[in-house]
Formats: structure tokens, sequence, C-alpha cells
């Protein structure tokens, strides 16, 4: 697929990403580019939302909800930054936005809990098998994961799961959270320092 | 550099985000101090304590739903532009009979203010010099109150003054 650069996007850095290049496809009339950003990004964007948002149906709507801006970004969109760091910022602000509007609260993932759409089963998938007590141990240990990274300040939280599910740079991470290099490293430290606080009885016991 | 320090930068070394300066100094200290150590384990347990938590995964045809979900919104957005085309483009009735009404109405002004300067012209001009003249007196016939008044205060003053006349000749004498 053919598409057109001015001098200015010559000399643009991030034309060396090839999601970059895949998204400048689609503005030129690819829809396939379009569909392998959507499958190579999806899941990874399902996991941050729903870790973000606690809540699945959510996610997979907020999910959704990203390609959708993405799409009908595509006819105005100029590389401005790497891909995945415009995608999680779009991501991360349609979050920020559904915490604000349904104030969800944490929920732990081995129990069935309520919201305005009514009962809804356990999230939590095990893909092995293994003995009851061991399962219950993981479980456990998961809700506690998830109740001391749903404990951190918001921007703290993103920071994290941005880290450590994603594997973001910190440079990454800046940017799409908009902060400075040295703001990243102020968050992540006391993020560090808080998971560390919250989760001391349960290292203890690992493994 | 001290524990308290150390301690404090242990999060980013083990990122390897420190400056190079300090991933060394912090590096050293380890080596020797095991209060620190003992730090740096348990930032590295509780960290990766956070992969326990499994991913999900999506529901099957996720991108079916999402072109299903595009096509749902781009057909109502056409659905608008269309209504938007047929009452401004296929139904040009309305909008024509609002526009002729203003028109008419518009029109009809112009013509009844331009048809009373017409008649005050043509009267204007079959007077003759004397029905002028007689215009302009009818003015001063108007104004005649005025004017005697004027005339009636000037003699009021001359009379005052005649007083004053009087009084000052009846001193001299």
């Amino acid at each position: 697929m053919v598409f057109f650069l001015s001098a200015e996007d010559k000399s643009n850095p991030y034309l060396s990403d090839p999601d970059v290049l895949l998204m400048l496809e689609f503005q030129g009339g690819n829809k396939a580019s379009f569909e392998a950003l959507m499958h190579k990004y999806f899941p990874r964007l399902l996991n941050f939302i729903y870790r973000y948002v606690s809540d699945r149906e959510t996610a997979e709507d907020l999910t959704q909800e990203v390609f959708i801006r993405v799409y009908k970004s595509g006819p105005h969109y100029r590389p401005q930054s790497k891909f995945q760091t415009w995608l999680f910022t779009i991501a991360r602000n349609l979050s920020l936005n559904e915490l604000r509007r349904n104030k969800h609260k944490a929920v732990s993932l081995d129990e069935a809990y309520s919201t305005e759409k009514g009962k809804i089963k356990p999230q939590w998938e095990d893909p092995n098998s293994v003995s009851p007590d061991e399962d219950m141990l993981r479980r456990e240990k998961a809700a506690a994961v998830k109740a001391a990274i749903d404990s951190l300040p918001e921007s703290q939280r993103v920071a994290v799961l941005l880290r450590r599910y994603e594997q973001f740079s910190y440079e990454e991470i800046a940017q799409t959270m908009k902060l400075s290099s040295k703001a990243v490293k102020s968050l992540l430290s006391r993020a560090k320092e808080n998971l560390k606080a919250k989760l001391a009885g349960w290292a203890k016991t690992a493994d | 550099m001290d524990c308290q320090k150390i301690k404090k930068l242990i999060p980013i070394y083990l990122d390897k985000e420190l400056e190079p300066k300090e991933m060394q100094a912090v590096r050293e200290h380890l080596a020797a101090c095991l209060a620190c150590q003992k730090e740096l384990k348990a930032f590295e347990e509780s960290w990766a304590m956070l992969g326990d938590l499994n991913d999900i995964h999506p529901k099957p045809g996720f991108v079916g739903r999402f072109w299903k979900k595009m096509a749902l919104e781009q057909s109502w957005q056409e659905k608008i532009i269309e209504a938007m085309k047929n009452s401004f483009f296929k139904k040009p009735l309305i909008p024509a009979l609002v526009t002729a009404c203003m028109i008419v109405i518009a029109g009809s002004f112009v013509f009844y203010n331009y048809s009373q300067m017409r008649g005050t012209n043509q009267l204007l001009a079959k007077l003759s010099q004397e029905d002028l003249e007689m215009f302009e007196n009818i003015k001063l016939a108007e104004n005649l109150d005025l004017i005697e008044e004027i005339d009636f205060l000037e003699d009021f003053e001359i009379v005052e003054n005649l007083d004053i006349l009087e009084t000052l000749r009846l001193h001299a004498g």
C-alpha cells in the first residue's frame, strides 16, 4: 500500500516504528493494516484496562472503544509518538473517565460480586490444573496482588501496569502518561515501596 | 552512600534505570551490606508476585464484534447525514415558501414607501410660486403668537427703563 510523506514526515523518528507504518497504511485506505494492529494489541489492551477498571465487561467495551477512536482518527493521524504509547494513552484516558463516572471499587478475583448489570461470576482463569489447596492459595495471592495494585494512587497504578505487564521503558511510560522521566522514576519508586509493604506477608509464603 | 539513600535507589536499580554512576554505587554497596541485600530481595519478591495475576483471555469474535459496532456507528452517522440531506435538498418546499413570504413582505414595504414619496413629489411639482410663498406665510402665521410675545417683552423693558429714568430725574431735581 502506498502512502505519501511530506519532507517534515521523512525526518520523523517515529517512522521507524512498524506499527506507525501500519497506521499510515491504514490511513492510505488499507483496512488489513488496521486489523493487523487490532490483532496485535487487543489482548494486551484488554488486560491493561481490565487490571485498571476491575470489570471484564467494562474492559471489553473500553477496548472496543479504544479501537473505534483509533479507526476514526485514521484520516487525521500524524505520528507524534510510538504507536503503542499513543494507544495506551487513549486506553488510560478512557479508563480513567470510566472510573470517574462509575467509581468502580477494587474487586476480589475469587469472589462473585455485583455491579449495576447484576451478579458477575469470578474472573479468575486458571490455565493449569492444581490441587484444591494450591488453587486456593493461588487465588488468595492473586486477590492480594489485585488489592495491592488497586490500593495504589491512580498514577502509580498506571505506571506499575505499564512497567510490570507491558514491559514499557521509563521513557515510554513518561510519554504515555505525559510526564518527565524523573517523575516516572519517582512514581515507580513509591509504587514499589507501597507494593512491598502491602505484599510483605505474602512474599514470605511465596514458593 | 549510606543505607538510607541506597534503599531509595533500589526500586529503580532493579529496573536498571539509574545513572551509570548511581548503578555502580548501589552495586558496590549491595556487595558489602546484608541489610540492603535483604531490602533488595523484598522488592524483588513483591514485584515478582505481581506475575500471579493471570491474564484474562478475550471472548472469541472480538474483531467481528468490533466491525459490527463500527458498521452500526457508521449507519447511524449515514442516517443522520441522509436525514439532513432530505430536509435541505429533497424537501425544498418549506424553505422555498419561507423565502417567498419574506420576499413578498419586504417588497410590499419598499413599494409602499416608494408610492408615498412619489405622491408628495407630484404634489409639489404642481404648486405655483405664489402657493409656495403662501406656505411660508402660513409658517409665519403659525408663529405669530411668539413674535408678538417678543415685541411685548421689548416694550416691557422700555417701560422698566422709563421708571429708572424717572427716579434719576427726581434725584437730580
